[in-house]
């Protein structure tokens, strides 16, 4: 017997400042309803990592009161902040374990915030964008420089009129940004300190 | 990272060349169950790739973390339309090779969380 099982799809994003820490973009597991319920279950799937960042940054020394979740959905935050008391009809078979988040709430670890869908980096990596809309989110998640966009360009010309040349030069360009204090290129190429600095946050990010 | 990449690109069949401006076309999630299957070289050539798509989609390249997470999940049931779909991110990375993700810490931590509903349309027996 074969069921066509129509699941949904969590896209998880989440920044120090600049540029993306930790991202996940994962089939969820289970069937849902409706969108609402699947959005409830997308913040249920981030519990576990935003929880572990809070208790990895406090015994860092950087204490965060509160970790913020951005949302695009207004019932799905009103769902995980009222838990069971504004189930109705049509949410009344959610399991307590998907209100997990609510009591996380009730304690101030978490809040969730209102993000217009624009805004919603989420959604980077739950659906293929494509257009302007890749372009703006793209520069955002990966913090490219702002002068990012001629060098695409470029290196699509570059590939598609000759082989060599420009392209040496516009990585060594990119590389040469690396210098402020806090910044740090992955995949730099040359092997030094500062990747193994940033090797070690990554890697402790996706135990 | 750009020496992996390029050493990627370099060992890429004939028919993956070209460049493409995104990694995913709007059908990424799209399934037909009537597709040709992939032959054993071809499955055995996906594996590899996605694989090492998946590596570059956690260090330094999240904007193709979405096409990759579909593609994860279809390396059970091969077929020519998920062959199309790796060639086009293959092309989107030949046409962006030069982006590397840049991390900043200025600011507290912030989250994004989104879903999309219903679009796996998978079977299960």
């Amino acid at each position: 017997m074969q069921y066509i099982l129509m699941r949904s799809h969590s896209g998880i994003f989440m920044t120090l400042g600049k540029g993306t820490t930790y991202v996940a973009s994962s089939k969820q597991k289970l069937n849902t309803k409706s969108s609402m319920e699947a959005e409830l279950v997308a913040i249920d799937d981030s519990m576990a990592q935003v929880l572990w960042t809070r208790h990895f940054l406090a015994a860092q020394g950087e204490c965060v009161p509160t970790m913020t979740i951005y949302q695009d959905n207004e019932s799905t935050i009103l769902l995980a902040e009222n838990g069971k008391a504004s189930s109705g009809k049509q949410t009344k078979h959610l399991d307590v374990k998907y209100f997990f988040v609510t009591d996380k709430i009730k304690k101030v670890e978490v809040k969730i915030a209102y993000c217009p869908t624009q805004d919603m980096l989420g959604n980077f990596f739950t659906k293929p964008l494509q257009g302007t809309q890749i372009v703006r989110m793209r520069s955002k998640i990966l913090n490219l420089p702002s002068s990012s966009s001629t060098a695409v360009h470029r290196s699509v010309l570059k590939n598609v009129k000759k082989n060599d040349g420009s392209g040496s030069e516009s990585i060594s360009r990119l590389s040469g940004t690396e210098n402020d204090g806090s910044r740090a290129v992955i995949g730099g190429g040359d092997g030094n300190s500062r990747n193994y600095a940033v090797k070690a946050t990554k890697g402790s990010g996706q135990d | 990272m750009y020496e992996y990449i390029d050493k990627m690109l370099a060992e890429l069949p004939s028919d993956m060349n070209g460049v493409s401006t995104t990694p995913a076309a709007l059908h990424l999630f799209n399934v037909d169950d009537g597709a040709q299957k992939l032959d054993e070289d071809r499955a055995q050539l996906f594996h590899h790739l996605v694989a090492k798509l998946l590596y570059l989609s956690w260090r330094s390249r999240q904007d193709i973390q979405t096409a990759v997470a579909f593609l994860c999940t279809r390396v059970q049931s091969l077929d020519m339309d998920d062959y199309k779909k790796l060639a086009r991110v293959m092309k989107y990375i030949r046409g962006t090779k030069d982006m590397t993700l840049t991390i900043e810490a200025n600011d507290g931590p912030k989250w994004w969380v989104d879903s999309s509903y219903a679009v796996h349309p998978d079977e299960e027996s």
